[in-house]
Formats: C-alpha cells, structure tokens, sequence
C-alpha cells in the first residue's frame, strides 16, 4: 500500500489546492494521481484519494485531508482506513495539483448545445440590471428572479437568474459586459461554474451535495471559488419599474344602464343543396282521392304508421287534410307520396316542421327556435306557405291526429255482386221456407212426407237405424228427451209454428254457433237433418260431424253417411239442378268418388283419375272438404310433398286471408244472421220483453231531463229504438209527447231526430219530415246546419253498417289507447308484441305460453301502467277469444277468471278513471269470452263505478262509457237494464245542467246526441251478443282445423 | 487598374443605384405586397447570387421574375425558363448533345438558348429536378461552369432564380439547398389585399393582352454586372488597404464592429437555439449580401438594417416565421 491522502469533499480539495498553490510536486516526479472513489460512508456521494504527493507538511486548515495507506486494485481501493473495499469511479493523472482545479473551456459540441435551465447573471452595475431585464424581456423572457449580494468588500451586486435565457443575451453579457456581468451555470446544487468553463472535478461537485447548507459556491476559470450565502430569489417584476413609454391617458369606463337589442331577421329561404323525406303532408282540393289512390297499394299493416288530421280555419271554407307518417328510427320513411305540400321536421326538432326545401337562415341554437315560434307539448307548429311569400304558422293538435285506419272503409268492389248474393242467401228466412213448397232437388223418399211436414222428436227414432254403421250404447239419444238434454237460449222466433224437429234443429244449430262445436251436437243436427229431408244440409253436417270424429268409434258411421248422401245427391235429376245448387253438388261429387275404394289392382287407375277430379274442383271445396278428400288419395299414394303442400296452402291462406264465410255451413250463416234481428212479435218472447223492459227503464230516467234540447233528442232516440222492434205505438207516444221549439237550431235537432224515429215506423212520413228539416236548416246558423248533416251522415253510415252500436263505438274510441315510447316498452309490451304474433300465425302452444306468462309477470310493476294494462288486456281477450278451445287454452281460463279480480289491484295509481274504467270493460269482456257472466257484470259495475266520478271529464265520460256499451251488448238482454240505465242517470246527472257548453255548442250536442243513441241501442240489439256468437265459432273452426292438419299425417297413418 | 477602375465606377455608381432601385420601386406597382420578394430579387442579381422563392401555385412566383427581366430589358436568348420535373433531361436545361460532333467522338452540347448561354434563369420546381439534373445545377451554380467534352467551359449566367412549392428536406438536396443563400416566401395575398389583387391582376392582363409592358427597360444587365464590379473591388482594395482580407472585425469600414458582432452572435444563436445549418460559406455569401444591400439601398456601411437579411437563411419552411421574428427581435435589442 502507499500512502495517499483523502478528501471528504471537493471543497476540501478546492482548498487544499488552493493552499497548496503551484508549487505542490510530486515524489518522484511522476504525475499526480487523482482517483475519485465512493465515499466510504455516504455511498452516493463521491471522496478523492491523491496518491504521489510530496508532503511538505499537511497545514491545519478546514477540512484537512487525512492521511491513509491505500492501495488501487483494478477498480477498487482498498486501504486500511476502512474495512471494505471502495470502488473506484475516476481516475486522472496530472502534472501540477492546480490542473484538477482550475477550470477548463468547454468544447465545441458543448458550447454548441442548447441552454436549458437555469443561469445566473451577478451583475455589479445597476444599470447593466436594468438592461438585463429589459433585453431578456424583449426577447420574450421574463422568468427573471434577482437577489442582492453584499460581498466581503461591502460592495453590492445584483444576482440575476433567468431560467432558459436567450444564447444571445449570454453572448452580449460574455462580450459587451464582460467587465460587468459574470455568467454563471449550475454545476450541482449550490455549485455553479462559470459560463463556458468546466471544472475538472465537476462530476464531484455534481455528487457532492450541498456540503455546506449555509453557503452556495461560485467557481471562476482562474481555479478560484467563492461562498456565498444562500439567496431568497424575488420576482424582476418587483425590481422593476415599468413605465409606458407612449403618450397615453388613463380613464375608467361604466357600464352603460341601456342594454341594446339587437334584431336580427329570420329568414325563410330555399335550401340550396339536399333533401329530406316529408313526414307531414298537406293535401290539395283532391287530398281525399289521393289518399285512397296510395291506400289502393297499402296494406292493412302499414296503416299503421299513417295519421290523418283534419283541421278548419277560420278564414277558409275548406277541411285542411293532413296525412303524418309515423316514423321508427330503425325502418325509417316508407317513401310514400300523397302529393299536396310535403312537410319535413327542421333540424330534428319533433315539433317543428318546414315545407321541403325551405330552411331557416341564420341557424340558431335549437332552443331558440322553441322559444320563437312558442313550441308547446301536444302541438306541431307548421309553416305552411301561402300566397305572396307570406307562411301561415299552425300550430296543430297532435290529438287531433288518428290512425288512418280508422278513417278507413274497404268496400269491396270486383266482387260485389257475388257477395251481395250470398248475403241474400244466407239469410234464411225460416217462416218463407216452411211455406214453400217441397223442393224439386229433395230425395223422392220425402215426397210421402209432403202435407207432414212437422215431424215429431220422436220420429228421430233410434240413430242406429238412421244412419249405417253402429253406435255404442251409451251413445244412442233417447228422441223423446232429446230437447231435454239441449239446453237452449231464449229464441227470438215464432216458433209455435215450428215442429219438434225444426224446434231440435234450431236449437241444435244455435247450440253449435253459442256453445261450440262437439261432435254429439254436430251427430244430432245430422240426424235432425236427414229426418227433415234437408240432404244438402246432412252432407255438409255428416262433413263437419267427420271432421270432429277423427279416431272415434263414429267415423266410419259418418263416413258411410256421407257416402249415403252423396249418392242420394247425385240421383238428382241434372235438368232440375240450379246454378246455386252447384255447391252442394259439387261436393256430393267431390266425396262420392274420394270414398269409393279403388277396385283391385286398378289403385294407380283410381289415384290418377280421383287426383285429376279433385285438382279441378279443389278451389270451390271449403277448407276441411279439400282437407278431408284429398287424405284419402294421399293414404294411398303416399304423396309426402303433395301432403305437405296441401298443409301449407291451406294454413298459409287461413293465415293471409282468415277463414272465409264459405267455410261457415249455409244455414249457421243463416242462423246468425236471424237470430240478429227481433222481430216485432208480441207475447211470450223474451227478447223482446228484455228489449222493452231495458228501453222503459231508459225513459224513465230520460223523462227527468231538464233540457229541452236533451228532452227532444233522448225521446227521438228511444221512439227510434221502440220501433225498430216493432213496438210503434210507443214510439209514436213518445213523438207526440214531444213539443216543437220556438228556436229554429233547436227545432232542427227535434226534427232530425224525429226523422230517424220515422224511419222505423213509416218511411214517408220519414221522408216528407226531412223536407221539413231541409227548410229548417235554412233558418239555422251554419254550425248547426254542419253539425247535423253529419249527425246525419253518421246515421246514415251507420244504417249501412253490420253492427251500428259498434261502429257508434268505434268513433268513439279514438283516444282510448296513446301509442308512443311511454307505452311501447316493459314486459308486458314484449309478451304482447310477441301474442300478436302467435295470433296471426295461429300458433297454439306459443300463444298459451305467452297468455300465461303475462297473466303471471313476477314483476307486479310491469302492472302498474294505467294506460298500457287496458290495453294488453284486449290483446290478451283477442288471445282468449282464438285459444280456448284446445286443451291448452282451456287451461287459462280459470288462470284469467282469477286474474280479472287480482290485476286492478296493481294500478297504484287511483285517481285514472277513465282508463280504470277502460280496464274493467275489458276485463268483462275476457269474462264473456269465456262465458262467466256473473264475474263480466261484476267487473262492468266497477267500470260503471270510476265512470260514474264526478271528476271525470265529460269526454272521458263519453269515451268509457262507450267502452263500457260495447261490452254490455254482449250480455244477453236481460242483463243489460241495470248497467244502461245507471249509465243514462250519470249522463243525466252530467251534462243536463243549465248553461253546460255541450247543451249550447252544436258540435258538442251532437256528441251527447250520439251517446244517446248508442245507450238506446244496447237496450235493443243483439248484434253484439250473435256477432260474437258467431265469431267465437269462426275461430274455434279455424282452430280446429291448424290443429287437425298440424296433427295429422296420412303417410303415418297408413305406414302404421 | 483597380483603383482607376473603381474611381470610374465610382462616378457611375449614383445613377447605377438609383436605376437599379428604380427596378424594385417600380415593379412593385404592379404586384401586391411583393416589395419584400423584389427587394431580395434586386439585391441577389445584384451580388449575382441565387435567390430561391418559395410559394404556392399561383402567387406570382414566374411572373415576378419574368417582369425582372422585362424590366432589365432583356433579349429572349439572354433569358432562360424552364420548369422542371424528376423526368426532365439534361439536355432539356443546358442543350441537346450535338449529334454531328458525337460522330467525331466529341461529346458537346448545343447550348444556344439554354441555361449555359443565357444572362438570368429562372428553374420552377428545382428541387423536383433528378440527380443528373442536381450535379449539373450545383457545378453552374457554384462554379459558374459547366462542361464541354470533358472540358470546363464558363457559362454566361449571372443570375439565377429559382422557385419551388415547398422545399423538401431530403439529404440529397442539402448541397442545393444551401446553394441558395436567401429563400423568400411568396405568400397568398387575397386574405389581406382582396381588392388591390383583383385591381393590379386586371391591370396585368390588360397591358398584357395590349402587349405593353411600361416597366421595360428602367435598368440594364449592365448596371447590375457594374455594381457587383465595383462592389467587389472595393471589397479586394479594402483588404489591400487593411491588410489580410480586412474583414476582421473593428476594422472593416464597412462594417461596424458593433453591427459586425451583431452579425456574429444572430448566426450563432441560430445555429445553437433554432439548429439552423449555417455553413461557412453561407456566412461569407451572406457577408457580401450584406455589403451589398448596403451600398444599394444606403450608399455602403452595414448598419442593423441590413442585418435583417438574416431573415431569409432557413432552410425549411416551418422556420421562415419563427425566424424572422428571432432575427427581429434581437435586432431591437439595444447594442
């Protein structure tokens, strides 16, 4: 080891140095050897060990170095100072101790580089500050900061740093005031160096630390360093004085008190570039006729979507029409055109809509555009473009939009005449037939009969002998308690001069249309048939019997019958068959060749020419005739496809078109269509009573108004219904109870109403009234005269109409159901969505699955929507009403009954009459689809219950009471008088008081007068409850007609 | 001789100066904001260095020096133009190889009214030239020649100038980039002077389509080849006079020491705080572009003014700007 001595800290070493001088050598004249290790105790800082000086004697002074004996190895020095070995981070040689202090220039590439951070300026004259400042703030600079040195000698001096000075302000202060300014850069912390001028040691200072807290250390090039104590660095700012070097004055401004406004125009200009689709359209003088040319190529579906709103202004003579498309934002517009002015909305604003092509200029913010044109909820503003550049901005209701569908009427026009005829034949008059002689076409055995044409029950004798084939005991019906077992509803005909086999087939027949259709039922009225001689009739019975006796014992008894009476059929002498007995003919035909069994060996023979025979008939058989004939050429053939094919066309046309009217045997048509009307037969009819009953009850209530106006129509009304059964006297009492107005407006409405009273009892004097009523109107002011000539309208449409209390309902239901975001979302929405489609498609299993489901939600919130739960309860009744025949839909019944007194309960909110009541009608009309009358007028008097509020609006009132009407008509007719009778009184009670705005504006009238006339007609029809009749046994036919042909299969059939 | 020589310059030297800025005053009539561009224009034919003026299609680039030389009153085979693209030919810019000489085995080109031979060219799109183009350009630029056969022959260009849309940064093209001491941009004008465009560009084409042309001939070729004469004369008696080449700073009488140090230290700060790439040639170059300015617009000492010239040495455009504001502000800067 040698010797060597240590310092601490490059401070240490700087004195030494310094202390040293020049004259410090080295032993043997070799170089000094300088290496700087890590420090022994502080690993991050650096010491240094100074091998080969001569010691001249080591001088007391700060920091003196220690001698130690160390010796370096490699990159290490060990010495006996410390135990551990130090590693050796620089090593340098130099001749003279002053060479590792004094600093040395720097090189180009260093001179060259960019200056970031700090520098220091100390600067001794005052002036040359202010230049300083002034030049590095014209050169965009001001992070300046200063301090005030005192120095030993007393003088003062500025310390100036600027972070990232201009190179030139450097070069200006190292050149032009090289005397004055002195440059410095941070060479560690509290070490700074002099510009341009790098000290040997300089990665020891960087290492070193602050070693003294107290003191900053400057290095100069001449190898000298001075301390100096740590600065507070101030902001130039505060330093210095600025003063605006230009003529100015200095004043303070106020705020002005008048604040201006400033008008900019809003114009209305054409768009120069891109289109739109219109969503709006007003429609031209020809608007009706254009609706109907694009309704030609619409289909019932897209209805849907289009809304029709006619508005009046008060300075035009003419309806404006407008036609709206209700947009999804998925499919988008429909790209229809119904001419006229084309609408589109502006900048997505719903409420806002411009004719196409137009746009206002300036665009503004979109709420300024609410503000300016006043936008409100439940209105569309539109800008309709009149003459003179002038725009008429109408605000329109958006309640006053409906869906088109309701303004439409398909007539049917190509086949009018056909179908006008099969109404003529389908409506049966009973009596005419029983008077008419024997038909010509009727088998010869019956021509014993002629003179006995009421046969008696008992002649039914035993089946077994009537019809081939064999039956079980418990089969056989008894002929004496056949009507027994029957049980029947009121009848609306004369029948006393019925015999007790038409009595049994009339009551059979409305058995099937009220109770469904079983194949005991169906195997009776073949039988009440075939005693009665009516062999047409028995073959379309022995069909529909066939069709239910799928895999019974009766089948084959049937299928003889058939055989029987086709044959019978086709005896009938060719010249005496008239062009309507085709039908029957044909299908006596079509089966009497299908049944025949081939000979043997002759089966492709027999497939060839049975399979050609039907092909050319098949159009003119019903449904379950093709169904049934052409099984038994595909049990033969085996034809899979044909099979399949057959299957499809026959669902995918029920599916499309529904099932036709011809699939309806005959004389059900004609049954229903009877039992519509009742006649005005006195004594022991029911129906009639119940009709009377139900319309006195009405006129007692009717006789407290106090309105003379409400007197005049109320009595016109029930004169009108009294007649229409028949009872004319009292329609006649109630006219002349009557006085005639002074008021030529209120004269008119007495004789309008007269006349439709008239019509029922005498048509000319109907007619010459309405001369009368001509003559009046004149007198009357134009409101009245518009409001009764629709009035007028509507009776006349509505005399045309199959069931006038319906279409009276329909106009009424305009607003009963809101469609939109609110309503079209939740569970219950998506089961809904879902039942549609499972009722159009007929699809059983899918449609009970859903039913159940929505009648049994988890989440009972899904419930609570006043306004939707009315509505998917209908959805749900449409469901019921197509399903409940199979054995799954059977299931729900119960599951709805007990439903209907569970699902009011969730509505939390109480205060909806309206759609409270709404719900409850239709609650009682699920119960009357599933025949539970008593739970149906229980629910119609809760409906009557929230009807019956006095906070209801009065046209909610009419609305549900509508709703409410609707339903009760189903009811049979003695169930009816309480509920019509509460709902006149509360009607009463309502709009018959002094001064009331429906009693004095014509339009308004003609609303109560409307609502009268439908409360009058639920006393008296039966449209209802037959048309429902019949509808329910349309669908259970449609129904078991998918299910047969989705069960069965004659290929299996005739593997197996 | 030199001195006789300058003394007989000397004398022409007023109305030379006043000819020749008349060229700049009176061009600028009939351009917008272009005194800038026509400024440089004149101080670089003037010390016969090559101007490059960068701008858009449109800004009047051909036009400015195409009225420059109107106004020198040159003969078309005294001027040459060419547009280049990366397929033009040498042959194209300085002369087809003469076919009846390559028989003999001589390599020449025939040069009449091309680049060799002409006073002033104007080269668009110069960067878009290849590299067969490149070498021949920079040995006519720098050299002032070109060659024949193998042989150097001493082209009769004095002027140059080139125009270009954007100034590429490829390596290949620092040598001409730095050929081109000053670059000045062309800008758009129509933001700012809508209306004397529309105006001054009808008046253009009127006298166009009339074929009048009334700043013809306000100076010579001839004034500008005696300037740079006299300038560099003087420059070659000022280093007899002073010893070594008496541009030593202090003693150039010419140029201040003060202005003289204000030089130095722009240049250096630029090249240290903006990175540009300022050669050693292009600080003599600039030196006489200085000098130059000088005896032309203020009769012959450098003074700050002049300094602004160091304005247009960048090499890319995104540094034009910042620059020019750089160079401004230091040169507010008190000295």
């Amino acid at each position: 080891m040698r010797s060597a001595l240590y310092f601490d800290t490059p401070t240490d070493f700087c004195d030494f140095v310094k202390l040293q001088g020049d004259k410090a050598t080295t032993k043997d004249g070799s170089l000094f050897e300088f290496h700087r290790i890590s420090h022994p105790i502080r690993p991050a800082n650096s010491a240094l060990v100074l091998f080969n000086f001569k010691s001249r004697g080591i001088h007391r002074f700060i920091g003196q170095p220690k001698s130690i004996q160390a010796e370096v190895r490699g990159d290490l020095l060990i010495s006996d100072k410390w135990d551990h070995e130090l590693p050796v981070i620089e090593t340098k040689f130099a001749k003279t101790l002053v060479e590792m202090v004094n600093l040395s220039p720097w090189s180009q590439a260093r001179a060259d580089q960019a200056i970031s951070g700090s520098v220091l300026f100390r600067v001794k004259s005052p002036t040359q500050v202010a230049a300083l400042i002034s030049d590095s703030l014209q050169l965009g600079n001001d992070r300046i900061y200063y301090a005030t040195l005192i120095s030993d000698d007393q003088t003062d001096s500025t310390l100036l740093r600027i972070d990232n000075p201009s190179f030139y302000l450097i070069q200006c202060c190292l050149e032009d005031r090289k005397g004055d300014v002195e440059v410095y850069y941070p060479t560690a912390e509290a070490v700074f160096t002099r510009w341009g001028w790098e000290h040997p040691l300089q990665d020891w200072w960087k290492q070193s630390g602050k070693e003294r807290e107290s003191s900053w250390i400057f290095l100069d090039e001449s190898g000298d360093f001075s301390h100096l104590e740590p600065v507070i660095w101030q902001e130039a700012y505060d330093l210095t004085d600025l003063e605006l070097d230009f003529q100015h004055r200095r004043e303070y401004s106020r705020s002005s008190n008048e604040a201006p406004r400033f008008t900019i125009p809003l114009r209305l200009e054409k768009k120069a570039s891109g289109t739109v689709e219109p969503e709006l359209w007003l429609l031209d003088e020809g608007g009706i006729a254009q609706i109907e040319s694009a309704l030609q190529i619409t289909d019932d579906e897209s209805l849907r979507f289009w809304q029709l709103s006619i508005q009046t202004l008060e300075n035009s003579s003419r309806d404006w029409l407008f036609v709206r498309e209700l947009r999804s934002k998925s499919k988008g517009s429909r790209h229809y055109d119904f001419g006229g002015i084309g609408f589109a909305r502006y900048r997505g604003i719903n409420d806002l809509l411009l004719p196409l092509g137009y746009e206002l200029q300036p665009p503004l913010r979109r709420d300024v555009y609410r503000e300016l044109f006043q936008l409100e909820p439940g209105f569309c503003t539109v800008l309709i473009p009149e003459e003179n550049s002038q725009f008429l901005i109408l605000k329109i209701s958006e309640r006053s939009f409906d869906s088109l569908s309701r303004f439409v009427d398909y007539i049917v026009e190509r086949d009018a005449a056909e179908l006008e005829e099969l109404m003529e034949r389908s409506i049966f008059d009973f009596k005419e037939y029983l008077k008419a002689p024997r038909h010509p076409g009727l088998t010869a055995a019956e021509s014993s009969d002629e003179g006995n044409q009421k046969k008696s029950v008992s002649d039914l004798g035993d089946l077994e002998t009537e019809l081939p084939g064999t039956t079980t005991g418990d089969e056989k019906a008894d002929g004496a308690s056949l009507l027994d077992t029957i049980n029947h509803p009121e009848s609306e005909l004369d029948e006393s001069s019925l015999g007790e086999l038409e009595k049994a087939e009339l009551q059979l027949e409305r058995k099937i249309v009220a109770h469904g259709q079983h194949l005991e039922t169906w195997c009776q009225l073949l039988h009440c048939k075939n005693q009665l001689g009516k062999t047409a009739d028995s073959l379309i019975t022995a069909i529909e019997a066939l069709w239910l006796a799928r895999g019974s014992s009766r089948e084959e008894m049937i299928t003889q019958s058939i055989v029987t009476l086709a044959k019978n059929l086709l005896e009938i002498d060719p010249l005496t068959v008239t062009l309507e007995d085709q039908e029957w003919m044909r299908r006596a035909a079509v089966f009497r060749i299908v049944l025949n069994d081939p000979l043997p060996g002759k089966l492709d023979e027999w497939i060839s020419e049975t399979s050609s025979f039907l092909r050319e008939h098949h159009s003119g058989l019903r449904a379950k005739e093709q169904w049934l004939a052409w099984g038994q050429i595909l049990s033969k053939n085996q034809d899979e496809r044909r099979e399949a094919q057959l299957r499809e066309e026959i669902r995918n046309r029920i599916a499309e078109q529904g099932l036709g009217l011809e699939n309806t045997p005959s004389f059900l048509r004609s049954r229903i269509f009877l039992d519509r009307k009742i006649t005005g037969e006195t004594g022991t009819l029911t129906a009639v009573e119940n009709a009377i009953a139900n319309l006195a009850s009405l006129q007692s209530v009717a006789e407290e108004f106090q309105s003379e106006r409400l007197v005049h129509a109320a009595s016109a009304v029930l004169a009108r219904a009294y007649s229409n059964i028949g009872d004319i006297a009292r329609a006649e009492a109630l006219l002349a109870a009557v006085s005639e107005s002074a008021d030529p407006c209120a004269r008119a409405w007495e004789t309008m109403f007269r006349i439709e009273a008239l019509r029922g009892i005498d048509q000319s004097r109907a007619k010459a009234t309405d001369d009368n009523l001509q003559a009046i109107l004149k007198e009357a002011d134009p409101e009245t005269q518009r409001a009764i000539e629709e009035l007028k309208e509507t009776y006349r449409a509505r005399g045309d109409a199959d069931n006038p209390a319906a279409f009276l309902a329909r106009e009424n239901r305009s607003r009963t159901y809101p469609r939109g975001p609110g309503t079209e979302k939740g569970a219950l929405f998506e089961l809904s969505v879902d039942l549609e489609r499972h009722i159009t498609a007929g699809d059983e299993v899918g449609a009970v699955s859903v039913m159940r489901a929505m009648m049994t939600l988890e989440d009972k919130s899904e419930y609570d929507h006043h306004v939707k739960l009315p509505q998917f309860v209908e959805t749900l009744v449409a469901g019921l009403e197509k399903f409940k025949w199979g054995d799954r839909g059977t299931t729900l019944i119960p599951l709805y009954e007990e439903f209907t007194g569970r699902v009011p309960g969730y509505v939390t909110a109480t205060n909806n009459q309206f759609y409270g009541s709404i719900l409850h009608s239709n609650l009682a009309h699920g119960l009357l689809v599933v025949e539970n009358i008593e739970k149906a007028i229980h629910q119609l008097n809760l409906a009557f219950d929230l009807i019956n509020d006095s906070s209801l609006s009065e046209l909610d009132f009419i609305d549900a009471g509508s709703a409410l009407i609707r339903t009760t008509e189903q009811l049979p007719l003695g169930h009816r008088k309480s509920i019509i009778t509460h709902l006149l009184t509360s009607f009463r009670e309502k709009f018959d008081v002094p001064h009331s705005p429906y009693l004095n504006n014509e339009r308004l009238f003609a609303v109560l007068a409307r609502s009268l006339d439908q409360i009058a007609e639920a006393a008296s029809s039966k449209d209802q409850v037959s048309l429902q009749q019949f509808r329910s046994y349309h669908l259970q036919d449609e129904f078991i007609i998918l299910q047969r042909i989705q069960e069965e299969s004659f290929i299996k059939k005739n593997q197996s | 001789m030199s001195r006789e020589r300058i003394q007989e310059l000397a004398s022409e030297m007023e109305g030379i100066r006043q000819r020749i800025n008349l060229v700049r005053t009176r061009l600028s009539e009939f351009f917008v904001d272009k005194e800038e561009v026509l400024d440089l224009m004149t101080i670089c034919a003037a010390a016969q260095e090559p101007l490059l003026i960068v701008g858009k299609p449109g800004t009047a680039k051909s036009d400015l020096v195409v009225k420059f030389c109107q106004a020198l009153g040159l003969s078309g085979d005294e001027y040459f133009e060419y547009m280049l693209t990366k397929f033009t030919e040498p042959g194209e810019i300085i002369g087809p190889v003469d076919i009846s000489q390559l028989k003999d085995g001589k390599y020449f080109r025939r040069t009449g009214g091309k680049l060799p031979d002409c006073k002033i060219a104007f080269l668009d799109e110069i960067f878009k030239s290849n590299s067969a183009i490149l070498n021949t350009l920079l040995t006519i630029i720098n050299e002032r020649k070109f060659y024949q056969d193998g042989q150097p022959v001493p082209v009769n260009l004095k002027m140059l100038f080139a125009a270009t849309n954007e100034i590429p940064e490829f390596e290949e093209l620092g040598a001409l980039r730095d050929r081109f001491i000053l670059k000045v941009e062309s800008k758009s004008v129509r933001d700012h002077s809508f209306e004397s465009l529309v105006s001054k560009g009808l008046r253009n084409e009127t006298l166009k389509s009339f074929n009048q042309r009334p700043w013809e001939g306000i100076a010579s070729l001839d004034d500008f080849l005696k300037f740079r004469e006299y300038l560099d004369l003087l420059m070659l008696d000022q280093g007899s006079q002073h010893g070594g080449d008496g541009i030593e700073e202090g003693k150039d009488p010419y140029f201040p020491a003060e202005v003289f140090a204000l030089f130095r230290r722009i240049i250096k700060t630029l090249a240290v705080e903006d990175r540009l790439d300022i050669s050693d040639r292009k600080i003599v170059k600039l030196y006489k572009l200085m000098r130059t300015r000088a005896l032309l617009f203020s009769g012959g000492v450098v003074t700050k003014d002049d300094l602004t010239l160091l304005q247009y040495i960048p090499d890319r455009l995104k540094d034009f700007e910042p620059v020019r504001e750089k160079v401004a502000a230091l040169l507010r800067l008190t000295v």
